[in-house]
Order: C-alpha cells, then sequence, then structure tokens
C-alpha cells in the first residue's frame, strides 16, 4: 500500500495547498504502531503524516458531520466509508461538493489482537491477500485464514472500493453479494431461546453509546435515545431492549453494513447480526436486493401513495 | 432523616408568591421537623417526585419557626412541574448546600448589592440577614434591574420594606419601561456605572444572569473594586449537591461544596469553564 | 504458607453463597469475560480484566435511591432495604486498588455516600492476583503492581493447581475461614515477589512525572483540539473504567408510583453540563476530552495526592479510535515536554 499511500499524501496535500479543503481526514501514526488512528491534517506539511495501512480500522465518515460545518472536507475512503458518506448524502446531512473523496480499495483490516493471537507474538506488519493474510511479525512471516486475521466487520464486507470516489487509487473491486446466512441460526431458535439470546447480549451493555456515535446512519441532529420521555433513564433490562430495538429500527433500510457499531461496542453485543436480520428482511421481503447500498429503494424510508400494501385514513389496514 | 444525603425529606407547599410573570416563590414546611438551619447564600435542593431534582438558592434567612422560602423561575422541566404544583402539594427538599456569604468578615463595612432578574433570590436572603443586623453594618445600596418592571421579583420589598429602613438605599432600573414606569431605563452595568458607588470599606454582591455579572464586573473594576472586594455566585449543573456526582466541578473546585459564592479574585484561579 | 486447590475453589464459593452473600465471579459469555451473580456455573480463568470492573458491583449502573407512591397532596416515600453483603470473586489487584480511589471521593468529605458506604462494608473482594499482564496493563506505571494488596480483602496468588491466599483484611481472613477443611499448608517463597517481574512492556512507556502541574499550567493549550479532536463523545471509556464514577439522578413515574435512581454518567456526553436554559459550560469536545484527562490527571491529584487511574488497560482496549490514557499522556509528553 505504500505507493498508494504516497500518492495520497501527494493528494492531500495539493487539496490544503490549494485551499479545497480546509482538513483532510486520513489515518495517522497512533500510541501503537499496529493502531493507527483517525488523523486530521489541517496544514499541507501535516499531509505527509497521513499513513494508510492494513491496520486501519476506524471508520471515518461519521467525522465529516462535525468537520463541514467550518468548510469542505477531503478524506480517504475505503468501500465501508464510502457507504457511510453515501448515507450522510442521502440524509442530506452534508452536500457533495463539501466532500473530496479520495477512494481506495480495501482488502480486509487486520485486527491487531486477532493477528497477535494468531501469530503468537506481536504483529508488525501485515499483507492481506485473497484467502490469506501474511503477518510480519519480529521472528517470521507467516500466511493465516482471514478469520484468524481480520476484524469480523470486514469478514462479511463486499464492498470493497467506495462508489463516489472523486479520485481513486490503485484498482477497483468490484462488489459482491453479502452473504445473510449467518442470521439463520437465530432465526431458526425457539422465541424463547431467541429471547434469552438478546437478553443475554443487551444484558452486557453498558449504555456508552459508542454504537451509536460511530454510526454514519444515526446522523440525526437529536436523538430521542436520549429524551426521558421516550427511553427511561436506567439499564433495566426492559430499558436495554428498547434502546437496542429503537437504535435498530431506526437505522433499519439505513444501515450501510460498516460494522462500525459492532467493532466499538465494548460488550461484544453482536449488533451488526440484528442489523443483517433487518437487512435479510428488507431482501427478501421488500425484494431490496442490496439494502446497505443508498439510493436502492428504501421501503422503510420513503411513504409511496402507491403503495402495495394500501394506505387507509385512520389506519385500519387492509 | 435518612442518612443518606440523597434522600429528601418530604415538605409540604404552604404558600405559593406569584413574584413575576415566571418566577414563584414557594414557602415549603417539612412534614417531619423543623426545616435546617442554612445560612445565606446556601442552596437547597428540591425535587418534584417522578420529575425530578434541582438545585435551587434559598431566598429566606433562617430562624427556627419561619418556613424555607425558594424562589424559582420557570426554565426547565422540574421547575415547570414546581410551577405546576398547588399549596398542599407534596416534593422533597433536602440541604443547605454550599458555602455562603462571609457575612461576619462584612461587619463594619459599606454593602453594595448589585442584582439582575432571579439573581435577586440569593441576595433577598443575604440583604435581609443584614438588615436583620442593621447595625453591623454601614451602608447599604441596593442595585436591581429586570428586563420590565412587571419582572422584578420580590417587589414588597423592593418598593416598600427595604427602601424604609435607614441607611439603606434601593437603586431601581428595568431594560424597558411599560407605561407606569417612572424609574431609570438602563442595563444594570449602566445603571451601576452612573450610580458610581464608591469602593473604599465597600463590599460588592453581584448576582444575575452570566451577561449581566460578566460586564457588572468590569463595571465595578472600573469604579475601583479589587478583586477581594467583588462576591458573586456561579451556577452549574449539579445532580447530587454533596460533591460526589462529579458534575459540577469548575478546574479541581466544586461549585456544590467550595461555591456558589467566589470572590472574584477566586474565580481569577479558575479555569473559566462556566 | 497456605494453599487453596484450583478444584476446590467452586465449593468454597458455593459455602460463601450459601451465608446468604451474592457471589460474583467471572464468566465466559459469548467469548466475553464478565462478572457475574454466580451460580455455579464455570469460572473464567483466561481473561485479563472482565468488561465490568468492581465498580459494577460497588457503584452499580443503577441503583434505587427511593421509591414513592401516592398523589401530589398524600405522598409515601421509602428508601430500599439495604444491599445484601457480597463476595466478588476474580477481581484484579488493579480494580481493587479502583475502589480505594473511590472511597476517597465516596467516604471523605463532608458528606458520606451513603449508597456506596453501604456496599463497600458489605463486599468481600476476593482478587486473583495476575501472573502476566495482558498487551494493555499499565497498572506499574500508576503505583500498583500485579500482586499488589491494596483495595483487596483477599488476595488469591495463583501457582500450579491453585492459590496461596494473603488476607489483608479480617473480612478477607473471614471469608477464608470458610476454606479451613480446603486449604492446606505448603513452602512457597514470598508469592508478591513474582509481581515484580511481570513483564508490561506499556507501562515502561508512561511518563507522568510532573505531569498535572503542567497540565494546570496549560489549561488552554491547543493541544486539546488536536487530541480531542478523533473523539466520537461516546462514554465508552469512562463507562469501563474502575476509577470513573460521575452519576445522573433521575426520576422515573408510572401514574402514582416511582422512584428515583441514580446511574452512571460521563463527562464525555455533550448534555452532560447541558443546563436548562441552554446553557453548556462544555460545549465541544475539546472541552469534554480536557475535563476527562485534567480529572484523572491534575484535579484528583491534587485533591487526593495520586492519579485517578489504576492501569486496568480498558480504554486502552476499548476505546474505537485509540483516545486512551497512555495515547493521550504521550501526545501531552510531546507538547507539554
Amino acid at each position: 500500500m505504500s505507493d498508494i499511500q504516497a500518492r495520497l499524501r501527494e493528494i492531500a496535500r495539493r487539496l490544503l495547498t490549494e485551499g479545497h479543503v480546509r482538513v483532510f481526514i486520513g489515518f495517522g501514526p497512533g500510541f501503537e504502531a499496529n493502531r493507527p488512528v483517525p488523523f486530521f491534517a489541517a496544514d499541507p506539511d501535516a499531509a505527509d503524516r497521513l499513513l494508510l495501512d492494513e491496520f486501519c480500522a476506524a471508520g471515518l465518515a461519521r467525522y465529516v458531520l462535525e468537520e463541514v460545518r467550518e468548510g469542505p472536507v477531503g478524506l480517504v475512503a475505503r468501500g465501508c466509508d464510502g457507504l457511510g458518506l453515501e448515507r450522510l448524502l442521502a440524509d442530506h446531512r452534508v452536500a457533495r461538493e463539501q466532500l473530496y473523496v479520495v477512494g481506495v480499495s480495501c482488502r480486509g483490516v487486520v485486527d491487531p489482537d486477532r493477528a497477535c493471537a494468531a501469530a503468537g507474538e506481536e504483529v508488525r506488519a501485515a499483507r492481506v491477500n485473497g484467502e490469506t493474510v501474511t503477518l510480519i511479525t519480529p521472528t517470521a512471516e507467516r500466511s493465516f485464514p482471514r478469520s484468524a486475521c481480520l476484524l469480523d466487520k470486514c469478514l462479511r464486507c463486499q464492498d470493497p472500493t467506495p462508489r463516489i470516489a472523486d479520485v481513486l487509487l490503485g484498482e477497483a473491486i468490484p462488489p459482491g453479494e453479502r452473504d445473510l446466512a449467518h442470521v439463520d441460526a437465530v432465526e431458526r431458535m425457539p422465541s424463547d431461546e431467541r429471547y434469552r439470546f438478546w437478553a443475554r447480549q443487551f444484558e452486557r451493555c453498558l449504555r456508552c453509546l459508542a454504537c451509536r456515535q460511530v454510526c454514519p446512519a444515526c446522523n440525526c441532529v437529536s436523538c430521542s435515545l436520549d429524551r426521558p420521555e421516550w427511553l427511561e433513564r436506567g439499564t433495566g433490562l426492559a430499558e436495554q431492549f428498547m434502546f437496542h430495538f429503537t437504535r435498530a429500527y431506526h437505522v433499519a433500510g439505513r444501515c450501510v453494513a460498516c460494522g462500525e457499531c459492532e467493532r466499538a461496542c465494548p460488550a461484544g453485543i453482536p449488533l451488526g447480526l440484528l442489523n443483517d436480520k433487518f437487512m435479510k428482511d428488507l431482501r427478501d421481503l421488500f425484494g431490496v436486493a442490496a439494502p446497505h447500498r443508498p439510493g436502492d429503494v428504501e421501503p422503510l424510508g420513503k411513504f409511496c401513495p402507491d403503495d402495495p400494501e394500501g394506505w387507509h385514513e385512520g389506519g385500519e389496514g387492509t | 432523616m435518612s442518612a443518606n444525603p440523597l434522600v429528601p425529606e418530604v415538605a409540604t407547599i404552604i404558600d405559593i408568591v406569584e413574584e413575576t410573570p415566571d418566577v414563584r416563590t414557594f414557602v415549603l414546611e417539612p412534614d417531619a421537623g423543623p426545616v435546617f438551619a442554612y445560612r445565606p447564600g446556601q442552596c437547597a435542593m428540591v425535587s418534584v417526585f417522578g420529575v425530578g431534582e434541582a438545585m435551587i438558592s434559598i431566598t429566606s434567612t433562617w430562624s427556627p419557626e419561619r418556613p424555607l422560602e425558594l424562589s424559582v423561575k420557570r426554565v426547565g422541566r422540574v421547575t415547570a412541574a414546581l410551577h405546576e404544583a398547588e399549596p398542599g402539594h407534596k416534593v422533597g427538599v433536602r440541604g443547605p448546600y454550599g458555602n455562603s456569604f462571609p457575612v461576619e468578615e462584612w461587619e463594619g463595612k459599606n454593602l453594595l448589592f448589585v442584582g439582575g432578574g432571579i439573581g435577586l433570590a440569593p441576595l433577598r436572603a443575604l440583604i435581609n440577614y443584614c438588615l436583620e443586623r442593621r447595625q453591623s453594618y454601614s451602608r447599604v445600596d441596593i442595585v436591581y434591574g429586570a428586563r420590565s418592571p412587571r419582572d422584578l421579583c420580590f417587589k414588597r420589598e423592593i418598593f416598600e420594606r427595604w427602601p424604609k429602613v435607614p441607611g439603606v438605599a434601593v437603586h431601581l432600573t428595568v431594560d424597558a419601561a411599560d407605561a407606569q414606569w417612572q424609574g431609570a431605563v438602563a442595563l444594570v452595568p449602566h445603571f451601576l456605572e452612573r450610580l458610581a458607588p464608591s469602593p473604599s470599606g465597600t463590599v460588592a454582591v453581584t448576582c444575575g444572569p452570566p451577561i449581566m455579572i460578566r460586564y457588572t464586573l468590569a463595571t465595578l473594576e472600573k469604579l475601583g473594586f479589587a478583586d477581594e472586594q467583588i462576591v458573586t455566585t456561579l451556577e452549574l449543573k449539579m445532580q447530587c449537591g454533596v460533591g460526589k456526582c462529579g458534575r459540577c466541578n469548575i478546574g479541581p473546585r466544586y461549585v456544590c461544596l467550595d461555591g456558589p459564592v467566589f470572590t472574584r479574585a477566586q474565580l481569577k484561579e479558575l479555569p473559566q469553564e462556566y | 504458607m497456605r494453599f487453596l486447590p484450583a478444584t476446590a475453589l467452586p465449593r468454597w464459593l458455593e459455602r460463601l453463597r450459601g451465608d446468604g452473600a451474592t457471589v460474583w465471579a467471572p464468566v465466559d459469555e459469548d467469548g466475553v469475560v464478565v462478572l457475574r451473580p454466580w451460580e455455579g456455573q464455570p469460572i473464567a480463568s483466561r481473561y485479563v480484566n472482565p468488561l465490568n470492573s468492581l465498580k459494577d458491583v460497588l457503584l452499580p449502573r443503577t441503583e434505587t435511591i427511593l421509591e414513592f407512591e401516592g398523589r401530589p397532596t398524600d405522598l409515601a416515600v421509602r428508601e430500599p432495604a439495604p444491599p445484601q453483603s457480597q463476595v466478588v470473586f476474580g477481581t484484579r489487584p488493579c480494580d481493587a486498588a479502583a475502589m480505594e480511589l473511590n472511597d476517597r471521593v465516596f467516604l471523605e468529605g463532608t458528606f458520606v455516600d451513603e449508597g456506596f458506604r453501604r456496599r463497600r462494608e458489605t463486599t468481600t473482594v476476593l482478587t486473583v492476583a495476575c501472573t502476566v499482564a495482558g498487551p494493555h496493563c499499565f497498572c506499574r506505571a500508576v503505583g500498583g503492581s500485579p500482586t499488589a494488596p491494596r483495595g483487596s480483602d483477599l488476595v488469591l496468588h495463583p501457582v500450579e493447581n491453585g492459590y496461596l491466599p494473603e488476607a489483608p483484611t479480617s473480612r478477607g481472613e473471614k471469608a477464608l475461614r470458610a476454606a479451613s477443611d480446603l486449604v492446606e499448608d505448603v513452602e512457597h517463597p514470598d508469592p508478591r515477589e513474582a509481581g515484580r517481574t511481570v513483564a508490561m512492556p506499556l507501562a515502561e512507556r508512561i511518563a507522568l512525572d510532573g505531569l498535572a502541574a503542567r497540565l494546570r499550567d496549560h489549561f488552554e493549550h491547543p493541544c486539546w483540539d488536536a487530541i480531542s479532536r478523533r473523539c466520537h463523545s461516546c462514554g465508552l471509556c469512562t463507562f469501563v473504567c474502575p476509577t470513573c464514577y460521575c452519576f445522573a439522578v433521575f426520576d422515573s413515574l408510572r401514574v402514582t408510583r416511582g422512584r428515583r435512581q441514580r446511574g452512571w454518567d460521563s463527562c464525555q456526553f455533550k448534555d452532560f453540563l447541558l443546563m436548562a436554559g441552554g446553557h453548556n459550560p462544555r460545549p465541544t469536545r475539546k472541552h469534554r476530552v480536557r475535563q476527562r484527562f485534567l480529572h484523572k490527571l491534575c484535579y484528583f491529584p491534587e485533591a487526593y495526592g495520586e492519579y485517578q487511574c489504576v492501569g486496568c488497560g480498558r480504554c486502552v482496549a476499548g476505546c474505537p479510535v485509540g483516545l486512551h490514557l497512555p495515547a493521550v499522556v504521550d501526545e501531552l509528553g510531546e507538547v507539554l515536554g
């Protein structure tokens, strides 16, 4: 990726020098070498600190909401970031002309903890190939299956390349069809078992709101879940269900499957599974081929006067 | 009383005085036992059960048989619920919280009170305390302003009681007059500048909205008041009132424990984050 | 020296539970190790720290302050029954030390926090010392150690096939008496010494000397803009932190019955200081992130003489954008010297 990193720096520097953007959002060095952090280059020289490698985990789209207030924003976008940006554009939270998107194709991000466990020692660098990942440690260079190295969110990803790049660095990788088969196992559970499954997950919830704060679809100016008249404060199981179901419903049909909620959750709650259940329903019941890609039909996000289900004054359905 | 400082006593609203269109004074009597003892400047956490709690400065001066008075402006959920309450309703009350005005240190001095709007509520407790001990203090000037004449609080005191006390002058102003208003029309800081009270041997105490405080502090400085001579109160969001909830800190100080009363000299030591 | 075989552990905990105490233990739940009320399920052994710390036991996520019932003119208020006694097994030395920091806040000063005091005094902390440090651990950088007894009633030093118990308090000694027939006498060198040699690379990268004073002198330093910029204003760091204790008080009402509770709150939430009327003294991420780190690294040390961090590493492992205490100390070190 180093060639792409060099070109990224060059473009960011030019955009900042020429004043096309006020800030360029990418990744910079983190406290640990294999954990780069979101980085905001605000002047041309800072562009040289931008880095792009297999450990760049965080989604960047959500930052745009805050950053565009002060002027146009440039950013590097992988497929998931691109879908997040599309979400913000579709929701009219930002305008296309406020963004300069430098697209890159992404084959998956290495989870340093997982990779370290697989390799048995500190992982300094990694190469993501087709079905394997090569981990480079101080003593060896070995290949492992993707599932032993990558972030969960990347294992199911079928959107390696952003669709809305102003410039694309490297080759485009065509999108695939998301596999939602993992939803089946939960659907097949008897209802009381399924209840126990989700109750156990939600009981762990600390209500830190990380899932909401990193989510590009949770872009509302103010959130009903902050308002005690909609959701009582407290962390009893009833409130936990209310919180997670409300959030899932609010992003249903709008979730871009970037997986940031699940990555951010400290309690390991399978939020992606919940979102994917809605995806599957949207696909199977409404015939939406890829509900996570904004711009397709949004059956839950749009009112049509000629809705096949009909519309009856006073709420009486057919 | 509960051993848990977060558990309030139940009190009954025995009277409600409509001070202005959005300020009411609630007169409270605890259902069990006398009102806790308190000093001018201290606050009480008042609650409407089922709605929540709010920290309110105490408007009355303490004596064992006197009920507790809290003057409350309608701004948020709790204060709105209080404004809906009627005499006979039960509320929760706990306290007293915070430091208080160092009234003993001020003995023998001139007192200058500068209030704006609901900011007269904590000052009222202080003024009545000092006037009850009139001989302990020298000249007393009360400068008070509100948006309009009908927004002036404690009308009986500012128009009738206080001006009659020897050596006390009440100076009133409004931002905008109505047809009946004969007095000054000026913002409090400008009005104060015109009055030009002497800083010599004087303590200035100011309470009011943040913007008024800011300009009043500047005016007092211009008039020659040293930072140690200027006293004000701060307001910050609070949940517990007892220094535990981690909410109302300004730098290392907690408003609920170390405030609400601060001298300007003390404020200058703190980060400007309030 | 006494030795408790690992196989005796469930029997011992069962006896403690039989005495009417709620026993908490780390259990593996869908791959996440969580402290849970223990009812005989398998106890997790391979973990650095559970998701939830001792804070969850002593300062619960929500706790009822009072319950009320009636009409506005005729209202009965009552306090909930005092908490049952609790035994927490498997906490780590860092979490136990964290409770001593919280003691300073809740038990010292003009007011004593009764809810916390009651739980604290009826809770027995059975710590399992660490023989290895996790990649995110840095207790040594903040005065702790993998085998330190601070805040524990009993420290169980793991050795082959069991534990060497050390009881710093009489409460711990009492808990151990329930295992008197399970404990054997063995010869063993001081197990605390093992703590000194545990490798902890992260701790060596954290330089805290003199930081409190530099932070105080540079309150308005522009570095806070850069440091806080990647913060998403969630409350993850504060909620997983065993020493963060901020709480909110809130009411709920169902027609004529309701209760007042307190629950965790986070200084990182944007509405944390939002006042009725709209004024917010900490409106931006910069204000809030600065508050968090100044509280831990400046205000708390000024009040109590030590940093408000025990190096448990949960913020390091958890923050989705790497804005954790070691990173911030590092970034501050670069700009403040």
